[in-house]
């Protein structure tokens, strides 16, 4: 027995398991190439990653760690555990305060932690709570809240599938037709996202965004006059023949002021449209917004009430992996946890031959497809070509109230808060609960991201937990939340610095669905097989009656 | 099959279609054999197992079969279920097991087969019947079915016929008034929901119109009031949501009632050699011909004939046995002359739906000479010769479609209808174009008059500019519109023409278009 591979030589080396690379790598070994999969850590998802609770704590240590990386290094060296920590910045653990599980006795301070402390493992004490306890006052008045919430969660570690990247799938967009029509979406359970909200800043509460005839007809809210003009738009907007008349300035037009001059939309009512429906800040061009509006509304109602899906046990990561699955079933070869030294350049050609494992083992391709984790520092973007996207995990024992208020009865749900500056950029808010797989039943998770930078999010943090009640304003409690920036470098940033066969895939973006991913995945897939015949991602040959749900 | 996505195409290759033919071939020769066989068991009264096994296959293969349904029913009532010898005690119960057991196989039946098609009239009769035959029907069961049903599909009008039916079993054995009320507000929230899930839907509105009486009986009238003021809102909701959706508009109708208008007694008059007409102001039916008498009171004998004048040839309805004019011709024996005309409410029934009859109200006229041109009269005589079949006698009764639909609520009526003219006004600023809220204020308009008794003319010109517009818009409905046109002009003429002196000749002259 040996690890070594006895084929080295490969149509394709596809380093890491991010979306992009999962689908390139899917479609390509399902065209018929031979295609080596690799990831140097030793679970699917690189920057898409999925995390269980005890992971997430480990992750969290590790993009932390403050140990130098070394500078100086042999030409075309894979620094992945480097790569991926400069991936991430601003990253902080918060933790709540749970008096619930806290004050349950009365007793002195250290028989109350030593109860807490028991409900652990030695090992995971060790791990994860004393190197906490060094960093806090043990006579602060919160400590044995926060200790019981760091309990709480550690017990259920497993029960979490805590996403760094959520997105959802638009109902009607591209990924999902992809994921029928190829057969990779029966590895696959989704959940439909049926709410969405518009938070209001004068009133401090999310108003439900009417994005269907039923909602606007429903929403008391809005009156009877906004409730036509609001109809005849979307109506409008739904169409396929638009009048011309409607048409005009689109280009030049902000999305805010076309509304208001077509339409009379105005207020509230525009915020619903522009920040809920379209998804954009108000600056966005009409022409963009309308075509961000017409893909929602085209999404709605086609599984359950809403435009997205949700997919169970995080998003990316699961969607990627029913992708690899997909690969190797067509004869794809994955190896996790493979540690890589260095990609083998042709120095006269420039051309990129392979990779070499940390054990010194050659592996051959004609083309490579790679995440920006396995990018030698020559090849990396510069500082000023990144852009972050700012996010936050926020895990609770109750839904918060500001969604319950809003009357959202729905588990999973979709909120926006529009900018207060117009610098600034939207925070889009999901909700999910153990419906989705997120976390143990009876605790919640919020997610939120923004291109804006770590202040508007953690504001945005503070929005969400303070609750409606303008003359009680108090905050909700929560277990834990984790704030993060997580780079989003472009492929087309470093396309002319890397090898003509060498493909990097680019970091997801700020975007809530992943139509952008999928896109980029196609465009490599075009440029690897270099032959129109070949159809990305066709129906299985294997596809018969029995696989199509009869109900 | 909810996904058909995703299937590869099968090609159709002329083997294949050979194929495919032959083998429905020998299929549609098994079903006729199934048919003649079934066919000779009932010709022959074998109610047997096997003449039920036929019907069964039969019915799996088309549903909508009625008369095999017809056959199966005989099948299980005279056949199977049909005492062999006179029954004691022990075969009650014995029998009663059984068919309870047949009827739940037949309701199981029903769930296979209503899949294939859920819109089978014959499906639903077979299960109604298999319901009020059974021992011991579970109509609660039913209730949990149908609910089912209007998940899939809420438009279904079967599933809310047969809804309608379920629950009225269901409150006739309810234990006490609350049960009752509590079942009949579940039903009224179950047509909140489906009305709020999607308001394109009769059905539910309807449902709705039929549970709002019962809903508030038991209220004080502010309660009524808000329930009604409630409804409005909904209702308003809807058509400035869709104005284009025809069940929201025509509940909005429903909720304000309809206005009385009543036909009216225009006049009998003597056109000379004993001859009588009798003018309504529109068109009606007799079930019982007014009674003519003379000075001594003695009934006239003679004949009724229908007149067609400017109000008929405007309208679309059933000419030949209704007029707004009536003439009587005396026969040839006849010595004196009525002078007396008198007739009952309740024998006279208008032909358009506008139109009311005050109840329980006898008219005493005295027949008035007139004389005019001689041409109104020829007119009459002429179409007179010209009625082809005898007039039949209308067999109609009044019934509770008649009553009033707002009765149930005490608003201001005539404020009612100003506030609603003016949302509908809102929603024409928005929307100048909706054919349904130009209607609907045309309508309204029309009802304002008639709560008033506002004869002021501007508000006749408004609808009929409002009616100019709609034929512009709708040309398919220009019939329709252009009736309610004339209906206002003939209103207006005749109402003219009456506040003259001496008026009915002139009246008679233009009703005859002279």
């Amino acid at each position: 027995m040996t690890d070594q591979l006895e084929d080295t030589h490969f149509d394709v080396i596809v380093l890491g398991t991010g979306l992009t690379e999962s689908i390139v790598a899917g479609a390509l070994s399902r065209a018929g190439k031979k295609v080596l999969h690799l990831d140097s850590n030793m679970q699917y998802g690189s920057s898409w990653s999925v995390y269980a609770l005890k992971p997430l704590l480990d992750w969290k240590e590790k993009v932390t760690n403050t140990d130098n990386v070394k500078d100086t290094v042999p030409a075309f060296t894979i620094a992945f555990d480097g790569n991926c920590k400069n991936s991430f910045q601003h990253v902080a653990l918060t933790l709540g305060v749970n008096e619930a599980s806290a004050g349950q006795d009365d007793g002195p301070l250290t028989e109350q932690e030593e109860s807490l402390l028991s409900q652990v493992t030695e090992a995971d004490r060790e791990r994860y709570i004393s190197p906490w306890q060094s960093t806090v006052d043990k006579d602060d008045g919160a400590y044995l809240g926060k200790l019981a919430s760091l309990v709480t969660c550690l017990k259920a570690s497993r029960q979490y599938s805590l996403d760094t990247c959520p997105k959802l799938l638009a109902a009607r967009g591209q990924l999902v037709e992809d994921l029928i029509r190829s057969g990779v979406g029966r590895y696959l359970d989704f959940k439909s996202v049926d709410d969405m909200f518009v938070f209001d800043h004068g009133d401090h509460a999310l108003k439900k965004v009417p994005g269907s005839k039923e909602d606007v007809f429903t929403n008391k809210s809005i009156s009877l006059v906004d409730k036509r003009k609001l109809m005849k738009f979307l109506t409008f907007a739904m169409s396929d023949e638009k009048e011309e008349a409607l048409l005009q300035d689109i280009d030049s037009q902000s999305y805010a002021d076309y509304l208001e001059a077509k339409f009379k939309i105005t207020g509230k009512l525009q915020s619903a449209v522009v920040h809920g429906i379209s998804l954009s800040t108000s600056n966005v061009t009409a022409k963009e917004g309308l075509e961000r509006t017409q893909a929602f509304l085209r999404s709605m109602g086609r599984f359950g009430r809403g435009s997205y899906l949700c997919a169970m046990y995080g998003g990316g990561s699961e969607i990627a992996q029913a992708f690899c699955r997909t690969c190797a079933v067509f004869g794809g070869i994955y190896i996790l946890g493979q540690s890589l030294k260095s990609f083998l350049v042709d120095q006269e050609s420039g051309v990129c031959r392979g990779v070499v494992t940390a054990d010194g083992q050659e592996f051959t391709a004609g083309a490579i497809i790679t995440g920006f984790d396995y990018l030698p520092s020559e090849w990396q973007p510069l500082e000023s070509e990144v852009s972050w996207v700012s996010k936050a995990i926020l895990v609770s024992a109750e839904p918060l109230s500001q969604f319950t208020q809003a009357g959202s009865d729905q588990a999973i749900g979709i909120s926006v808060i529009p900018p207060k500056d117009d610098q600034d950029d939207l925070v889009v808010v999901q909700n999910q609960s153990s419906e989705t797989s997120a976390c143990p039943p009876g605790q919640y998770v919020t997610y939120f991201s923004t291109r804006s930078n770590i202040d508007v999010l953690k504001i945005a943090v503070q929005t969400m937990l303070s609750s409606t009640d303008q003359d009680h304003r108090e905050d909700d409690p929560f277990l834990f939340h984790l704030v993060y920036q997580q780079c989003a470098r472009s492929r087309q940033t470093v396309k002319d610095r890397v090898p003509g066969n060498l493909y990097v895939c680019s970091d997801p973006d700020a975007s809530l669905d992943f139509e952008a991913a999928l896109a980029e995945a196609k465009s490599i897939f075009t440029d690897c097989i270099q032959d129109d015949q070949v159809e990305f991602m066709p129906a299985p040959p294997d596809m018969d009656v029995d696989d199509i749900p009869t109900d | 099959m909810s996904d058909v996505h995703g299937r590869k195409r099968e090609k159709t290759t002329d083997e294949i279609i050979k194929a495919r033919r032959a083998k429905e071939a020998s299929k549609i020769q098994e079903y006729n054999d199934l048919v003649l066989c079934l066919r000779k068991k009932m010709d022959e009264q074998q109610y047997d197992q096997d003449a039920f096994n036929f019907s069964t296959k039969i019915l799996r293969w088309n549903p909508d079969y009625y008369s095999v349904w017809n056959h199966r029913r005989i099948v299980i009532q005279d056949g199977l279920l049909k005492p062999t010898r006179a029954p004691d005690e022990h075969d009650v119960t014995a029998a009663q097991e059984m068919a309870q057991k047949l009827f739940l196989q037949e309701l199981d039946f029903f769930m296979q087969l209503i899949r294939i098609n859920p819109k089978s009239y014959w499906l639903w009769n077979h299960r109604l019947w298999c319901l009020r035959t059974m021992p011991k029907p579970s109509w609660a069961g039913e209730l949990h079915l149908v609910n089912k049903m209007l998940t899939l599909d809420a438009r279904n009008f079967h599933g809310w016929t047969y809804r309608r039916v379920v629950v009225h079993h269901l409150r006739q054995s309810t234990a006490s008034a609350e049960e009752d009320d509590s079942l009949v507000n579940q039903e009224f929230d179950f047509t909140t929901q489906k009305i709020n899930q999607s308001f394109s839907n009769y059905s539910a509105w309807h449902q709705r119109s039929k549970l709002l009486p019962e809903i508030v009986k038991d209220m004080t009238a502010e309660e009524k009031n808000d329930v009604a003021r409630n409804e409005l809102e909904m209702v308003q909701n809807a058509i400035y949501t869709d104005p284009d959706d025809q069940s929201a508009w025509l509940y909005y109708w429903w909720v304000l009632g309809k206005a009385p208008s009543h036909v009216m007694l225009l006049g009998v008059y003597h056109v000379g050699d004993g001859n009588i007409v009798c003018v309504f102001n529109d068109m009606v039916r007799f079930s019982q011909y007014p009674t003519l008498l003379d000075d001594l009171q003695n009934p006239t004998a003679g004949q009724w004939f229908p007149m067609e004048t400017v109000v008929s040839t405007s309208s679309s309805y059933f000419p030949g046995d209704s007029g707004s004019v009536w003439l009587f011709v005396c026969d040839a024996d006849q010595t004196t002359l009525p002078s007396t005309a008198i007739m009952d409410s309740s024998t006279v029934f208008p032909i358009s739906s506008a139109m009311t009859m005050d109840s329980d109200k006898t008219w005493t006229e005295d027949i008035q000479p007139v004389t005019f041109g001689s041409n109104a009269w020829t007119a009459m005589v002429e179409q007179k010769k010209a009625l082809s079949k005898p007039v039949t006698l209308a067999k109609q009764y009044k019934d509770s479609i008649t009553q009033e639909s707002n009765n149930w609520y005490t608003l201001d009526p005539v404020e009612t209808l100003k506030s609603e003219i003016q949302v509908v006004r809102d929603l024409i600023d928005c929307e100048p174009e909706s054919k349904w809220a130009l209607q609907t204020l045309v309508h309204f308009l029309q009802q304002l008059r008639l709560r008033t008794g506002n004869e002021d003319d501007a508000l006749d010109d408004e609808c009929l500019h409002l009616i100019d517009q709609l034929i512009a818009l709708d040309p398919y409905r220009v019939r329709r519109y252009e009736e309610i046109k004339n209906r206002i002009h003939i209103r207006r003429k005749v109402d003219a023409i009456r506040r003259n002196k001496d008026h009915a000749s002139t009246l008679i002259n233009y009703l005859f278009e002279l």
